[in-house]
């Protein structure tokens, strides 16, 4: 008996001592590592196995230290938070499975996917390893130059901005526009990172003793990267590019930035960029130094969008989810683009690709849904839809005039892509969008965009590419009042044709030649004015305006003169048609009033009525003054003949568009600017400091009550002028750890004068445009509390715009009534707004099926009370008295739901 | 569903106007013409005023002007100042002569018109009203329903063969007033009290030449149902015929005094003039001439359906209490005379 007691005693001595694997206490240190990356170090080190769902893993990354702690532990603990759950599956292995997975089936069938080979780690992370040998490994003093290219494998198009670096970051470059880098490195070993958003990385063993270039395609991964990555690019490429004033849109920060309805959107954040701003809370569009909301050219797939917004421009006509790039050029605009005289925002639509994706949300007010997918191995498409149902919240509010208002819209994408070869492909994209708003049965708008886009490309070698797309929009509009005795309908549109074939030889990554030519056919709808309703007073009326056609070869080219200092230049030959249908007016010694008007010539559809060219020189240049700093310069010269005139006195959708004729010349704006780059080192921060004047001719400004409706003589009701901009723009951003953000600054002031004796405004002295904000101030943050849960912010400070105040008041036939002599002479209240917003994104947890996220915001969250306009009127007694009207004076919250199914 | 509306409803009532206070930059010593003459035959007057500061209704009037109309035959009609800044003559323009206007003020300076024809007159229809329940918004957010009369011009317009341009103005309320005195000397009297607490709408329109029938009902005014009404009201009001220029100033005015901080408002701006001036101040204001066609409609308290309580308690009844003290002296009304109006 005792010798069973003794050999019991150890027994349990040496189970004691001969410890299960998966209890070894071990010291570990894990930086910026996902889960799988972990598990995988686990097993390599500690020789135990962890048996996972691969494809439902967190792909969040995480940095962790762990001190005498054992296996198990580890595991357990970093699946916190997670809907995972880790179990002792043998005494060296653990099995990793979804809490709604754990039973015996579940478990053994997972095992024998590992044990079969069925599953198995990923080459680290996803990366792939590549091997390369250029030359005599014998050369070992000197540099070689390695150009390398970076192709998506889908779509074999270039990725632009991937960032190719050694671990030591002492090799770091992105690629250019074509996806080329090219470095010098020493003769020798060296390994290279090569990344880009949602593409599985690349990590390149290179030994290189002579010059070499390689193609490399990388492909699409289902990883969600970190925002930090993306950052870290567009600070380099923004240092580095040779380019003066151009953003690329951080669609991931987009995403970060609290939004009025809870909804992510483009065009809300191009307004925390400095130098870009906007007019209120509700405008239809944005505003680029000092330039009217008519002067940024809207681009998707080539196709122009008139109007960029919804419900009367609170809320941004792109689904963020549908938007693969987006590029604002505030500054030096490529001669390619035109017919805007101060900013293009180039936008490129999602054309889906191999791999089936579903996205979508819902919010408090609006819902979305994006689907793409393949539909054969070359071809892909994406399709998006947006609609708001917001009506049954009006409804339940006890205020008749909300009751008895509404506003609802919806939108519709849908793009395919097809690759006939790795040379060419045929991409095809359309929109549509709807907008109705009625207020109190009162007064309303109708507005609907569309547009279709056919975009071919082609590479004739590698060096000459050519891309062809031809696209055709629309925008119409319809203004309408009810319940009045003169009850109207007012409608107008505009569409147009366009033709655009550009021309790319990259001599190499560093100089290129383009060329090209934009045609543009532009129809306005005839004005209509009618009745709507039986007793209306309205006289039915209807007017044709004149047409354009623009007609613009361009010709650009990037030229490196020596290593650090490169010129990107080029000119654009813009020749503008006034055409008909329509009329064009003769008057009396040439004065512009309509009671001088001496004859009419009607025109029929095409027929040249006028025209007007010019030359637009432009030219940006960057001195690379080491791996950290640059100077860049640009002069830009552009013309614009499509120009907006407003009916209110806030930009409303149904502000006309009209074309430059022999009486209103396109406007003609001059740009010089200048600034000092800087990015940090391992791109961990940037800071930029722009400069820009600019100065403008052959504008108009509107004279006091203009006739616009119905008038198909608008150089009546205009006054010519000129304008002029200046400011300061400084921009500080941070882009990596936890903690991202970024600060702007803009000082600007921009003036009109008027020119002519006609309608002289304040005497035809220098006078502030409605647009001009002297100071703003823009701040965001973003803070990753834990791998899922972030929480964003952002500030905004802007001096107030002006507007006109009366200079006293008159009793006439017994009203009392206000008097204005002198325009946009106060200031309204600076606008002072901070944002908040909370979000649990589930959707980095695991890799695949369906995963969610959950944002609560609140915009304006000190409820500031911001004065969007200020107006005088009768007051109670019927004395004058003024009154400011804020937008959003309230704290607004926000809830919606995300979601990703792959 | 009630959380989902609880989060949106503070976006609701986002939007808001407030009283936006700030000091004017007054133009100094503008002068204002307010100077409208018709074609019938009536005591007329020309306003002179100088501009008033922003909140203010006080008529600070141009005294000591020399006001004087002149028709393209030579003719001259002089208008004599009866109260500071307001001039006043027995006129009616006739139809086929032009008309201008000549001001010379006190400092020298001379303000002067062209010549201003007079446009044809278009008969009023009628003067009319509705009572109805109004809705609002109370300072404390809750709804509250009151009932109100709403008054409107009409005008039937048939076979016109030149353009119209009209609107219907002069508006002129009065109430019968009559005293009930706790003192027996001197005798009650009856008040007539005009234009009290009556914020009047301009209603401008246009009838373009050969419309089909055109039927046009303008808002005058909105008034609540209250004591002042009286046991009798009457409302008058003129369809005033205008020509273009004319119209266009008064446009202008209607849009100016019509803003209501809607997105659709036109921007604020200079009102037209076609006054000229000699030797400074600017001067602000127009000399129009019109045709005018009138009609008056009255509304008796047994033609309402809500009850009227008057002011003073009915005959035989008890006092009202507090006693209002107008029940012993009518005239401490605003805007009330003796006058018997000579439509009543």
């Amino acid at each position: 008996m005792k010798i069973y007691l003794v050999l019991f005693a150890l027994l349990l001595s040496l189970t004691a001592w001969a410890q299960k694997p998966i209890d070894k206490a071990i010291n570990a240190s894990y930086t910026n590592n996902t889960l799988t990356e972990i598990f995988y170090k686990i097993q390599d080190a500690h020789g135990v196995k962890i048996y996972f769902d691969i494809n439902e893993a967190p792909t969040f990354r995480v940095t962790r230290n762990f001190k005498n702690k054992q296996i198990w532990a580890i595991v357990s603990d970093l699946l916190n938070g997670t809907r995972l759950k880790s179990l002792s599956y043998s005494d060296n292995s653990i099995v990793v499975i979804d809490l709604q997975k754990i039973n015996r089936e579940e478990i053994e069938t997972l095992v024998n996917k590992w044990k079969t080979g069925e599953m198995d780690f990923p080459k680290k992370d996803g990366e792939e390893e590549i091997s390369k040998l250029y030359g005599n490994p014998g050369t070992t003093k000197g540099e070689s130059r390695y150009r390398l290219t970076l192709l998506d494998k889908s779509q074999k198009e270039p990725l632009v901005g991937a960032l190719v670096f050694s671990d030591d970051y002492k090799i770091n470059d992105v690629t250019n526009e074509k996806g080329i880098c090219t470095l010098n490195l020493p003769n020798g070993q060296h390994i290279l990172n090569m990344t880009y958003t949602s593409f599985q990385p690349i990590k390149l063993t290179l030994e290189i003793y002579e010059n070499a270039e390689e193609t490399f395609e990388m492909s699409s991964s289902t990883y969600i990267l970190d925002e930090v990555e993306i950052v870290a690019n567009n600070a380099r490429t923004k240092m580095e590019n040779t380019k003066t004033g151009v953003e690329v849109i951080d669609m991931a920060k987009v995403e970060a930035i609290p939004q009025v309805l809870g909804e992510s959107d483009l065009i809300k954040s191009l307004e925390v960029l400095p130098g870009v701003t906007s007019a209120g809370e509700i405008s239809s569009g944005f505003n680029v130094r000092g330039g009217k909301l008519d002067a940024s050219l809207v681009l998707m797939d080539d196709a122009i969008i008139f109007n960029p917004t919804h419900v009367v421009g609170f809320i941004s006509a792109f689904n963020s989810d549908f938007i693969k790039s987006a590029t604002l050029y505030k500054g030096y605009v490529e001669p390619n683009f035109g017919n805007r005289s101060s900013a293009v925002l180039d936008v490129t639509s999602n054309k889906g690709g191999q791999k089936w994706k579903a996205k979508g949300g819902l919010g408090t007010s609006m819902m979305k849904l994006l689907v793409e997918g393949p539909i054969t191995s070359k071809t892909s498409f994406a399709a998006s839809a947006r609609g708001s149902f917001s009506d049954y919240l009006l409804n339940l509010v006890a205020n008749n005039e909300v009751q008895n208002s509404s506003a609802n819209f919806y939108d519709w994408n849908i793009a395919i892509n097809h690759k006939f070869s790795d040379r060419t492909s045929l991409s095809f994209s359309s929109y549509a969008s709807d907008d109705y708003f009625l207020y109190n049965q009162d007064f309303g708008f109708e507005w609907q965009n569309k547009f279709a886009s056919l975009i071919a490309r082609h590479s004739w070698n590698e060096k000459f590419n050519s891309k062809l797309s031809l696209s055709t929009g629309a925008y119409t509009t319809n203004q309408f009042t009810i319940n009045a005795s003169d009850a109207f309908s007012y409608r107008n549109g505009i569409s147009y044709l366009k033709g655009l074939q550009s021309n790319t030889y990259n001599f190499d990554e560093n100089n290129y030649l383009k060329a090209g030519i934009e045609y543009i056919d532009y129809t306005l709808d005839p004005e209509e004015l009618f009745a709507n309703e039986e007793q209306s007073i309205t006289r039915d009326t209807s007017v044709q305006r004149l047409g354009s056609i623009s007609f613009s070869p361009f010709i650009s080219g990037k030229l490196q003169i020596i290593e650090n200092i490169s010129i990107e230049a080029g000119a654009r030959f813009t020749s503008y048609a006034a055409v008909g249908p329509g009329p064009s007016y003769e008057y009396s010694e040439g004065i512009l009033v309509d009671t001088a008007i001496i004859g009419a010539s009607i025109f029929n559809k095409g027929e040249r009525v006028s025209t007007f060219s010019l030359i637009e020189p432009r030219v940006s240049a960057s001195y690379l003054l080491n791996s950290l700093w640059s100077i860049k310069a640009s002069y830009n010269k552009i013309s614009q003949n499509a120009q907006l005139v407003s009916i209110a006195n806030t930009s409303i959708p149904t502000d006309l568009w009209i074309f430059s004729n022999q009486y209103i010349r396109p406007r003609v704006v001059d740009q010089f600017s200048f600034g000092v780059f800087h990015t940090g080192a391992k791109d961990t921060y940037s800071l930029s400091v722009e400069a820009f004047t600019k100065s403008t001719d052959n504008d108009f400004v509107l004279r006091d009550f203009p006739n616009i409706i119905s008038n198909d003589h608008l150089e009546t009701e205009v006054s010519d002028a000129i304008g002029r901009s200046y400011g300061i723009e400084l921009f500080a951003e941070k882009t990596t750890g936890k903690l991202t953000g970024s600060i702007a600054y803009t000082f600007s002031k921009t003036e009109f004068r008027t020119t002519t004796d006609r309608f002289p405004v304040n005497f035809g002295e220098w006078t502030p445009a409605d647009i001009d904000i002297p100071h703003q101030v823009n701040m965001i943050f973003s803070y990753r509390l834990t791998p899922t849960f972030i929480i964003s912010g952002g500030y905004t400070f802007k001096s107030g715009r002006p507007f006109t105040v009366p200079e006293g008041t008159a009793i006439i036939d017994g009203f009392v009534v206000p008097l204005y002599t002198l325009r946009n002479k106060r200031r309204l209240p600076s606008y002072k707004r901070f944002d908040i917003s909370m979000t649990l994104d589930l959707r980095k947890s695991t890799q695949g099926g369906f995963r969610s996220s959950f944002t609560f915001g609140l915009y304006n969250a000190f409820g500031n009370n911001n004065v969007n306009n200020v107006f005088f009127r009768k007051s109670v007694g019927g004395n004058v008295r003024g009154f400011q009207l804020s937008i959003i004076g309230a704290v607004v919250p926000s809830f919606s739901w995300n979601f990703v199914f792959d | 569903m009630k959380w989902l509306v609880i989060f949106l409803l503070p976006l609701l009532f986002a939007t808001c106007i407030e009283p936006y206070d700030f000091e004017a930059d007054v133009v100094d010593q503008a002068i204002v013409v307010d100077a409208e003459l018709s074609d019938s035959l009536y005591t007329q007057e020309i306003k002179i005023s100088y501009l008033n500061r922003v909140g203010s209704q006080q008529f600070e009037g141009v005294p000591n002007a020399r006001v004087l109309v002149e028709d393209d035959l030579g003719e001259e009609f002089t208008f004599e100042e009866s109260t500071p800044g307001v001039y006043r003559a027995l006129f009616g323009a006739d139809r086929a002569r032009k008309y201008r206007l000549n001001i010379a003020i006190p400092n020298g300076g001379r303000i002067t018109s062209d010549f201003q024809g007079v446009p044809p007159p278009i008969q009023i229809d009628s003067v009319t009203f509705d009572e109805l329940k109004e809705s609002f918004v109370n300072e404390d957010g809750k709804n509250r329903t009151i009932n109100v009369i709403k008054a409107y011009g009409v005008a039937n317009i048939t076979n016109n063969e030149q353009d119209l341009y009209l609107r219907f103005g002069n508006i002129e309320t009065v109430f019968l007033f009559a005293e009930r005195k706790t003192v027996t000397f001197p005798p009650p009297k009856t008040c007539f009290v005009y234009n009290k607490d009556i914020v009047p709408e301009i209603g401008v329109f246009e009838v373009k030449a050969n419309s089909d029938d055109v039927a046009v009902r303008s808002l005058l005014f909105t008034k609540p149902v209250s004591w002042e009404f009286g046991t009798v009201f009457s409302i008058k009001a003129d369809l005033i015929s205008m020509d273009r220029p004319h119209f266009d100033y008064w446009k202008e005015i209607e849009l100016i005094y019509s803003q209501d901080g809607n997105i659709n408002n036109p921007p604020p701006a200079r009102i037209r003039s076609n006054l000229s001036v000699e030797n400074r101040p600017p001067v602000i204001g127009y000399f129009g001439m019109t045709s005018i066609s009138s009609d008056v409609v009255f509304i008796r308290k047994a033609d309402l359906n809500t009850p009227i309580i008057l002011r003073c308690g009915s005959l035989g009844g008890p006092f009202p209490w507090p006693y209002p003290e107008e029940c012993n002296e009518c005239l401490f009304i605003n805007g009330a005379t003796t006058s018997r109006p000579e439509y009543w």
